[in-house]
């Protein structure tokens, strides 16, 4: 070997050593620093940096506080259509009108969620209260497979530190928790992140818009406004390439199983939607497919479907009901809340679990 | 696969490994497997796409150069490009054109029922879709002899480090170096490193987390005051240059790493001092793509002046469409397009250079930053009314109160990118973090680790893969 080739070796070998010193010394000290309780006393939260979004930390406190405070019998569970549409007051009020025994529930529903969102959140849910009724609202985007933003989201709570963390998902989750729960660095480091690309200003906590029981009660009625203007609250989220078999189905299904080992009673509620939600629908035919998938998911599994689209003329959402083409606004969830309400009752006076399995079979 | 993502931290170890442990063809044969691979980690189905556009070319090709029969030769060349940009056309601009006559017939007073496509835009189209076209009108001048390795040929096309964000390599330059073998030298493996690094710094530390200040004044731009709007405009500027060139940065270092060059995408746009100086420097690939394949034909400069300017503005407008199916695409690339013929009418103000004075070039970056930073809007905002609406509202100068705190927020990260980019520029090379040294080499990767540790794992997706 020719002498100046050991000497350049020699050299890269030396440049390498001071590289992992240098990294090693950087990360020592962080980490030393991020112990000490005066300087993490001085640092907003690190959690929410560690979710999908920024609220989910708020949500999981409320849930924890709640449970603490007057435990939780009925939760509900699924995306937005859920969080705006179904009011934990106005469902308790209807049980206590018809005389049953108080039940108390909570809305879990998240913004965004599909199925493998919802089935992680009811994981961690479930490490933190005990319902004994978990009720999944659901909408034509929970069982496309092909949905892009269900591919997108489904992506970004996959590399939430604390949805695998907290829902103790697989070796990513055990090896996040055990991160978390050794490395204050690891902890702060999203945060740090943010703290050194915005020169250390940090911004308001976001305005929290859903209440102590984790309902958001949105205000407006679609009614109120001129028919061009509500074309601008139409959203193809989903519909695109519609198909009802896959991973969506498949994560409905864990859902299922998760309910079933638990022994907790699951229900399946098909939420209304807005009329101009079906004449925007990119091919009518898709609802149609949706509906029979999830009638035969819950014939199969054996579980009620509550198909609230399909209601008794009086009991029909109209425009003044919707925010916007897939929202309930404030009133329209009162009134499906009370809806949900005296289908709970009548299933828990064991009239409906059979008419409920029919239902699932008959359109 | 997304270069930030633990997937390609795992997979392009295994690269890597086998590559070193194989022969020439043995390296070509995995490289083509690792290439679909990461193609088809995205979407398995769109291969089939990949490989009919890639074969279509490598036909035509053949076929031109067996026959001399000029019209025969031209009928192999239109076949090629029709069926590239028939891919193009179908599966990225199809619904564009649909939905916009239908608008034209609405107006008319027609009420039609025309079709709407149900497909996904495939990842990449258009950077394959053109790099395979420049390969069949290479050998159709005679600049090219066409390769009888289909091996070869398909890896030309497929090449994963640059496959869905490019650069869009020629044919010229990157077949050759699939063709011979290749030897990786220490050099290369040091400045490969170099750009991985740098490439993740811009992405993993600047434009991901710029995401969450710039997105929702983008969405609401009347909730925000007048320096808000400012300060996202100025960091959508840094995020957009930063995850494209992040994303170039990443090709060429990994490429490297493997002893083939690839072209550089991107040097220091933002210190262009005019604007054709600009598009001498920004997403040079297909800037010089549009100057060989369309302007010069067109004409270029060789005509009367309004000739040079019709094709100056068809370029650009051409240019705008490529990276999106709509009209604030086409409004980015007709302003890029009256600039550059601005440029050409007023070169007093617009055309300062390389020759002037230190004073004058910095006023030629900044009046040329300012310009390219208004063409952004277009660019960024959910379509034309709301970029005009925003341009309105920002410059509404309202709630100036927060000027101060925008102004600080706008320079943080700037500054990061700036402390990069300056040595580069001024060095006249991108990796001459090598040349420092070896204890200052070895201290500025370690602050570039950490930094990056701190901030990977949000998978953000590169801007450029929707083209």
């Amino acid at each position: 070997m020719h002498p100046s080739s050991t000497s350049s070796s020699r050299r890269d070998g030396r440049t390498v050593l001071y590289f992992a010193l240098a990294l090693a010394g950087l990360l020592l000290l962080a980490e030393s620093v991020l112990r000490v309780p005066a300087v993490t006393r001085a640092l907003p939260r690190p959690e929410p940096s560690l979710w999908h979004a920024p609220l989910v930390q708020t949500k999981l406190d409320y849930l924890k506080r709640f449970q603490a405070e007057c435990g939780i019998d009925v939760l509900f569970i699924g995306n937005s259509s859920v969080q705006s549409g179904v009011s934990p007051d106005a469902f308790e009020a209807a049980l206590g009108v018809q005389g049953i025994s108080r039940r108390r529930s909570f809305n879990g529903a998240i913004e965004g969620l599909p199925p493998y969102g919802v089935r992680l959140f009811l994981q961690i849910y479930l490490r933190y209260a005990h319902p004994t009724v978990v009720v999944y609202g659901l909408t034509p985007q929970d069982l496309n497979s092909n949905s892009p933003w269900a591919h997108d989201v489904s992506g970004r709570i996959r590399d939430s530190i604390l949805a695998q963390a907290e829902s103790r998902s697989g070796l990513r989750g055990w090896a996040y928790g055990k991160l978390l729960a050794y490395s204050s660095l690891f902890r702060y480091r999203y945060l740090l992140h943010q703290l050194v690309i915005r020169a250390g200003h940090v911004d308001d906590e976001p305005y929290v818009y859903f209440n102590e029981r984790g309902f958001h009660p949105l205000p407006g009625r679609l009614s109120d406004l001129p028919p061009a203007q509500r074309s601008r609250f139409f959203n193809r989220a989903g519909v695109l390439n519609y198909s009802a078999e896959g991973t969506q189905r498949q994560e409905i299904e864990k859902i299922v199983d998760i309910c079933a080992a638990r022994n907790i009673r699951l229900i399946f509620v098909n939420m209304p939607l807005s009329d101009h939600y079906y004449a925007n629908f990119d091919r009518p035919r898709d609802y149609r497919t949706y509906l029979d998938a999830l009638r035969s998911l819950a014939k199969e599994r054996a579980v009620p479907m509550w198909d609230m689209e399909h209601v008794p003329p009086g009991d029909n959402l109209t425009d003044k009901d919707f925010a916007d083409f897939n929202h309930l606004n404030q009133w329209g969830a009162a009134r499906l809340s009370a809806l949900i309400g005296q289908r709970y009752r009548e299933l828990n006076a064991g009239r409906l679990l059979q008419a409920g399995v029919r239902s699932a079979t008959q359109p | 696969m997304l270069f930030n993502s633990l997937d390609f931290l795992i997979f392009f170890p295994i690269v890597l490994v086998l590559y070193y442990a194989l022969n020439h063809r043995g390296q070509n044969l995995m490289l083509l497997a690792a290439s679909f691979f990461f193609y088809g980690s995205w979407d398995y189905r769109f291969l089939a796409l990949l490989v009919f556009s890639a074969l279509v070319d490598f036909f035509a090709a053949r076929a031109i150069d067996r026959t001399s029969i000029p019209h025969r030769r031209k009928l192999y060349l239109l076949a090629s490009i029709s069926a590239n940009l028939g891919i193009l056309g179908f599966f990225k601009y199809f619904n564009f054109f649909i939905d916009n006559a239908a608008r034209l017939l609405e107006s008319a007073g027609l009420n039609p029922d025309l079709p709407v496509l149900y497909v996904i835009l495939p990842v990449g189209i258009s950077f394959y879709t053109f790099q395979a076209m420049s390969y069949t009108i290479d050998v159709y001048r005679g600049e090219l002899k066409p390769t009888n390795s289909l091996l070869n040929y398909l890896l030309y096309v497929c090449y994963f480090p640059q496959l869905v964000a490019g650069p869009i390599e020629r044919a010229t330059k990157l077949l050759p170096a699939i063709e011979r073998k290749r030897t990786v030298t220490k050099e290369m493996v040091a400045s490969g490193v170099v750009l991985i690094l740098i490439g993740f710094f811009r992405k993993v530390v600047i434009a991901d987390a710029l995401g969450s200040q710039i997105d929702p004044v983008f969405g609401s731009p009347g909730s925000f005051s007048s320096p808000q709007l400012m300060k996202a405009l100025y960091l959508f500027a840094l995020q957009i240059y930063c995850d494209f060139a992040g994303y170039s940065d990443i090709a060429r270092g990994t490429s490297r790493l493997m002893g083939i060059d690839l072209m550089v995408n991107f040097n220091h746009p933002y210190f262009a001092s005019n604007l054709s100086d600009f598009w001498r420097r920004w997403h040079i690939s297909l800037s010089t793509w549009l100057r060989d394949y369309l302007y010069i034909p067109l004409g270029g400069n060789r005509g009367t002046a309004f000739k040079t300017y019709r094709n100056l503005m068809l370029t650009m407008l051409l240019g705008g469409l490529w990276h999106g199916a709509a009209w604030a695409f086409v409004i980015w690339g007709a302003l890029h397009g009256l600039y550059l013929v601005l440029f050409r009418l007023v070169p007093r103000i617009f055309a300062i250079s390389e020759k002037n004075g230190f004073l004058t070039r910095a006023f030629g970056v900044v009046l040329t930053f300012h310009m390219v930073l208004l063409t952004w809007v277009f660019f960024r905002a959910a379509g034309l009314r709301s970029a005009i609406d925003y341009l309105q509202l920002m410059f509404s100068f309202r709630g100036m109160e927060d000027l101060l705190s925008a102004a600080v927020m706008i320079a943080a990260p700037w500054l990061l990118v700036l402390l990069i980019d300056v040595p580069q520029h001024f060095a006249g090379e991108h990796t001459a973090l090598v040349r420092l040294p070896r204890i200052a080499t070895a201290g500025v990767a370690a602050a570039l680790v950490f930094l990056i540790l701190l901030g990977f794992g949000t998978n953000a997706p590169f801007i450029y893969f929707q083209f």
